[in-house]
């Protein structure tokens, strides 16, 4: 059972990952990458290590995405302008 | 049938060709394109790849987390090993930390030239 | 619908190197069998004999090898001194990443203490269940980035009260290794009364650790996010 769900989560992040770098669309890249990060959470959680899933689910998932946002503002606010 | 997918190196093998994929797609993605933005979220990819890795291949079925529950009150070894798992929780947030430096960089040198392509970067005056 | 794409060249060539890697990369990989791991079996016994807390992530972190937490702040200290360098005269308030909208400004005036009690619980009790310091501190960070995101312009931070919160924090968390290197054994040594499991004050001088690496993480992340937001136009 477990490795059969092991499995799919793989085959899942997979395909997250090849999606990712073949967008046009860089929002959209960051959005499926904090999918993608959720997906880890899922499997460290599986692997019985609730403080590595902790850690990732807040830093890999809210202050990354965040960071890679914030960036994207300030790229395009200067790119409009001009 | 069912109960041979529950083994510890079926498990083992499947958590090592994912990580690796994943690690090649990152890998191809952080070689071929031609943004800067899309570069640094291959390599945000690559390390979420190996931390994957890192703590599946240290964990056994049947094993349970090293903390003092209602059902697991004493410490045997039935535990996963701690120690991987204290290292990688530094490790992501130095990640994190590396990151946000290298998009500080990226921010700054778009304002001084208004180009986020790799391939457009000739400022020190490179003939073609 | 014209599903057309086009593919480079180089493309095509460099994932044809990388997927040969990874085929010949296989076999070692599949190979490879785990020795046993004895260092962790010894630091269970140990944790069980010299320490009374029920978490043993957590005393391995702080305990047993604090002084790679050391490192690691050390670390993210300097990428944010990095940050702050590449940056001059941020204090052009232009904050770019707010929202204007009612129900977001009405709710945010409840949930922001809501978020950091929190994070404060989650960094006291890092002995006790997961999470610790590093969890609660970007969770608290977190309550600060919300109120960016509602407030736009009208909230301001005010800067001398977080690089003194940082300095401090970080100024203690070394003192406390200082100490435990005086009255104890050892770097980060214990010198406090050990309690019993699974109570609050146990565990003896991990729960300060945790705390002073908790403040200082929340502090680091905040200003973090700060710079980001708030960069002025060059040119």
């Amino acid at each position: 059972m477990i490795g059969l769900i092991v499995l799919a989560i793989f085959i899942t992040l997979i395909i997250l990952a090849v999606l990712i770098i073949e967008n046009n669309d860089l929002p959209h890249s960051v959005i499926l990458f904090m999918g993608f990060g959720l997906g880890s959470v899922i499997l460290y959680f599986i692997f019985s290590a609730p403080d590595v899933a902790l850690t990732e689910a807040v830093i890999g998932t809210g202050v990354s995405g965040v960071v890679f946002l914030v960036t994207l503002l300030q790229i395009r606010s200067k790119e409009i302008k001009r | 049938m069912l109960d041979s997918f529950n083994q510890t190196p079926f498990l083992h093998s499947v958590i090592t060709i994912g990580s690796l994929l994943i690690f090649a797609i990152g890998l191809v993605g952080a070689l071929t394109k031609k943004n800067l933005f899309k570069i640094f979220l291959s390599f945000a990819i690559i390390e979420s790849s190996l931390f994957i890795y890192f703590i599946g291949m240290h964990f056994e079925v049947g094993k349970v987390a090293p903390i003092l529950t209602n059902e697991v009150t004493e410490f045997s070894t039935n535990m996963v090993d701690p120690v991987p798992q204290a290292m990688i929780l530094t490790t992501i947030v130095i990640a994190i930390a590396v990151l946000a430096l290298a998009l500080s960089f990226i921010i700054n040198y778009f304002k001084l030239t208004n180009n986020m392509r790799v391939d457009e970067m000739n400022e020190l005056g490179e003939d073609r | 619908m014209n599903l057309k794409k086009e593919i480079r060249v180089s493309t095509l060539f460099v994932s044809l190197v990388v997927s040969v890697m990874t085929i010949l990369l296989l076999p070692i990989f599949l190979d490879f069998d785990l020795t046993s791991n004895s260092l962790g079996s010894t630091l269970l016994t140990l944790n069980k004999n010299q320490t009374s807390s029920a978490n043993v992530v957590t005393s391995v972190v702080t305990y047993f090898r604090g002084f790679d937490t050391l490192g690691e702040v050390t670390i993210l200290f300097l990428s944010i001194f990095g940050i702050g360098l590449g940056l001059d005269g941020y204090k052009d308030k232009l904050n770019i990443f707010a929202y204007e909208n009612e129900l977001l400004k009405i709710a945010v005036d409840v949930l922001f203490p809501l978020i950091i009690l929190f994070g404060f619980y989650i960094i006291i009790h890092g002995h006790l269940s997961p999470g610790g310091g590093f969890q609660g501190g970007v969770i608290i960070a977190s309550a600060f980035l919300l109120m960016f995101l509602a407030k736009g312009d009208s909230f301001e931070l005010n800067h001398k009260i977080i690089s003194l919160a940082e300095a401090l924090s970080g100024a203690g968390f070394i003192l406390l290794g200082v100490l435990g290197l005086i009255l104890a054994d050892r770097f980060f040594g214990n010198f406090l009364p050990l309690g019993s499991v699974s109570n609050l004050f146990s565990g003896g001088v991990i729960p300060l650790i945790y705390i002073f690496v908790g403040i200082k993480v929340s502090a680091e992340i905040t200003a973090l996010v700060e710079y980001f937001i708030r960069i002025k136009d060059v040119g």
